[in-house]
């Protein structure tokens, strides 16, 4: 019990810092839209698998790639087959994830701006 | 595999947010304390498909149950007037159980007697565990990035490491169909969901208890039992909506 003030004062404060770095590093979204062939798909069962170093090592091809920033400008890499057309069963998807990352990021920071002004008010309280 | 979290009895869960949801999602933590979150679903793609709708209904069901319980929680706090706590007239009226106990407490509380809060320590000593496990899950959830596996059977298809920044990093096995491609999408979008409502569910607490707590009229040190009252308040009421799945809730 003795604790459980400073528990309170953490996790407020952990809240409002998160939110702190979610204003610095939300300038730019990037999703990365990998394959792998099926004999190398043991290296994704690792708990934490690299994706920076099985990338270089070939075990991954990086087939698309997004970037946009804060202003709006956008960089993409297209995944193209043997015929150099755009291979639609990966396209298709990564234009998921992209607004997936987009709205997922939107959530987040309402979902953590509301949870940090409550906790900051909290943090207040608990200090008084 | 360990697992990073206290343990609770999914019976005792207050959103279900410890239990995996519909059977499909378990949380474990790796060598480098990075939470991995394993969707484990059927081989078929129409049971997968099945599962993952459940989960959906189940996790907008509980948001929608948390809403409840944050207007509730609000009525509260307005009405609470420490030292004005008159437990005989509440009893009388037709306030539910959850709001005169959690009221009950707070008079206790403003007594302060010594027993009974010694008995009162010993009563929320399952509440705090389940408060601290709740934050602590929140707090894991916060310093790493989310990194989801999607299985159809034993079968991996998808793998995505998501940055707090909101960058996505995800990795299909070449011969993985579209279809099992957009189960793994989906199954992302239903972990995320739950880490917002997990998140969200600490903070209520958390920021319900400070608002009674300012409030608070008893001696010093008396503050520290209102957030274990606070949660067993919203896991009482969350546990009524539950049981009445279908009754008017707004």
């Amino acid at each position: 019990m003795a604790d459980l003030k400073a528990a309170v004062q953490k996790f407020s404060q952990e809240l409002a810092d998160k939110l702190q770095t979610f204003i610095n590093d939300v300038t730019v979204l990037e999703v990365r839209t990998f394959t792998t062939p099926h004999d190398q798909v043991k290296v994704l069962l690792d708990e934490r698998p690299d994706i920076g170093e099985i990338a270089t090592k070939g075990n991954v091809q990086l087939r698309a790639y997004t970037q946009i920033g804060f202003d709006g400008d956008a960089t993409i890499c297209l995944p193209t087959d043997e015929n150099n057309e755009i291979d639609r069963s990966v396209w298709d998807i990564h234009q998921a994830i992209v607004a997936q990352a987009i709205g997922s990021r939107n959530a987040m920071l309402r979902t953590i701006g509301d949870a940090a002004s409550s906790a900051l008010g909290a943090l207040q309280k608990s200090k008084e | 595999m360990t697992t990073g979290y206290s343990a609770l009895p999914p019976a005792d869960d207050p959103f279900g947010l410890f239990a995996p949801v519909g059977g499909m999602v378990s949380f474990a933590v790796g060598a480098e304390d990075a939470a991995v979150e394993r969707v484990v679903l059927p081989a078929r793609a129409d049971a997968a498909w099945a599962e993952l709708a459940a989960a959906r209904r189940g996790l907008q069901q509980g948001d929608g149950q948390l809403d409840h319980a944050i207007r509730r929680m609000t009525q509260v706090e307005a009405r609470y007037q420490p030292g004005q706590i008159q437990m005989a007239s509440f009893a009388a009226s037709d306030m539910p159980a959850p709001e005169l106990d959690l009221l009950h407490t707070l008079e206790t509380l403003e007594m302060a007697a010594p027993e009974e809060l010694a008995q009162l320590s010993r009563a929320q000593e399952d509440d705090l565990t389940r408060w601290e496990a709740l934050v602590q899950q929140a707090q894991d959830k916060l310093a790493h990035p989310v990194q989801v596996k999607t299985q159809l059977g034993a079968t991996l298809v998808g793998y995505t490491w998501m940055e707090w920044s909101g960058d996505f990093t995800t990795i299909f096995e070449d011969e993985v169909d579209s279809a099992d491609k957009v189960i793994h999408h989906q199954a992302v979008e239903l972990v995320l969901a739950k880490i917002m409502a997990r998140l969200r569910l600490a903070t209520v607490i958390t920021s319900g208890a400070a608002q009674l707590i300012v409030k608070l009229s008893g001696p010093p040190g008396t503050q520290v039992f209102v957030v274990p009252a606070v949660l067993k308040y919203i896991r009482d009421v969350l546990a009524i909506l539950r049981a009445q799945p279908d009754a008017p809730q707004f």
